[in-house]
């Protein structure tokens, strides 16, 4: 009995001690300006939105097929960015700087269709950051493809659907912007590819990030 | 009067209260000693057994959630974390219900299967344990802007509180 007690209480140390893994800050010049409160804005000159975001660490040890998705929305913990901003506002916001919508994908044609829609930078920055980083410096895609995203649109299937999709990391017809790259399908159904955030470039979970979105 | 007991480890004797006497269990009851059928039975209190119950729900519902998070069309569908509260619910509704015993080796078993899975999934790679054990709690439990070392400190806490029932 005392033995089998001993054992546990070592066991239970042991997963404590390898439980106390805490954050070491980055120590940059990057300095965001969003808050949970105002969490979107637009810079009218350079044509831009920034949206707020978290990290979500989990993403760094497994493979999702979404970037940013709406802390209200029914996917929220699947991203590796949980975002402040609603799918819908975002939409709005984006619409409001000039960008044109491909609106090209449907939920009938989505496994053979590639997303149309403007061509979108996005910067990915955080308080203590060296530099703005782009998607492909902070998301790994396990074939080494570059992440090509698009203005998708799809405004009222987002709306009906309410999974808070934002960015997609495959073309999607429910994600505001997702990416060209590959068809719906390809990270869940085909397993052609996996993405995960990367470690050794973002900061750690929990971290406020801001996602600068802009024409190319 | 048959009295099925559980909760406790093997080693304790518990006893009874019955009818304003203490009885042993194993302890035989005439029929004159024995009270109505509508006499009150106190077990003393239930909960270091419910809550022993609810810690091996939360092993069993990670073991669950670190085995489905695997399947990425799964994964990315449902909340594999929420086999973690529905686990702990469940046992400790059935601890309630049916009183079972668990053993105290059963929590060792459980706890050396959950840290040889995480081995097998993730390798010996005890940086991302912290990880993947918050995230999974924190999901099922949907607090996702709960940063994951608060998480843990309370992982940390229940771990030791539960290895001690």
């Amino acid at each position: 009995m005392k033995k089998w007690s001993c054992v546990t209480v070592v066991v239970s140390l042991m997963m404590v001690l390898s439980l106390t893994g805490l954050a070491i800050a980055a120590e940059g010049s990057k300095k965001i300006t969003l808050t949970k409160e105002n969490p979107i804005s637009i810079n009218a000159e350079e044509k831009s939105v920034s949206i707020l975001c978290a990290v979500n660490g989990k993403y760094f040890l497994q493979p999702t097929r979404h970037c940013t998705i709406f802390d209200g929305g029914k996917f929220a913990d699947k991203a590796i960015f949980r975002s402040f901003v609603n799918q819908l506002d975002f939409y709005d916001t984006l619409m409001k700087v000039g960008l044109n919508a491909g609106n090209n994908m449907t939920l009938e044609n989505t496994e053979a269709t590639h997303v149309q829609g403007d061509l979108l930078d996005v910067a990915v920055t955080w308080d203590g950051a060296n530099k703005d980083y782009t998607l492909d410096e902070v998301i790994i895609d396990s074939n080494g493809k570059p992440i090509v995203m698009r203005f998708g649109g799809n405004y009222e299937t987002a709306k009906e659907k309410n999974t808070g999709c934002l960015l997609c990391l495959d073309s999607c017809p429910v994600g505001i912007i997702s990416n060209e790259t590959y068809t719906y399908g390809a990270v869940e159904k085909r397993n052609e590819v996996g993405f995960k955030g990367n470690k050794d470039v973002l900061p750690p979970d929990g971290t406020l990030v801001m996602l600068t979105i802009k024409r190319k | 009067v048959v009295l099925r007991l559980g909760g406790y480890c093997e080693g304790a004797i518990p006893t009874v209260r019955v009818g304003g006497s203490d009885w042993r269990v194993g302890q035989v009851m005439n029929k004159t000693q024995t009270p109505g059928i509508a006499q009150r039975i106190s077990l003393g209190p239930a909960w270091p057994m419910i809550l022993k119950a609810g810690f091996v729900g939360l092993l069993i519902g990670y073991m669950l959630a670190l085995w489905l998070s695997q399947w990425v069309w799964l994964e990315m569908r449902l909340n594999v974390g929420s086999t973690i509260p529905g686990s702990v619910v469940i046992l400790m509704l059935l601890a309630l219900w049916k009183r079972i015993a668990i053993p105290c080796s059963l929590m060792l078993i459980l706890e050396m299967t959950l840290v040889v899975s995480f081995a097998v999934i993730y390798g010996w790679r005890w940086d991302a344990l912290p990880l993947v054990f918050a995230c999974l709690l924190r999901e099922g439990c949907h607090v996702g802007l709960l940063r994951t070392d608060m998480v843990n400190v309370m992982l940390g806490f229940v771990l030791i509180v539960g290895n001690r029932f």
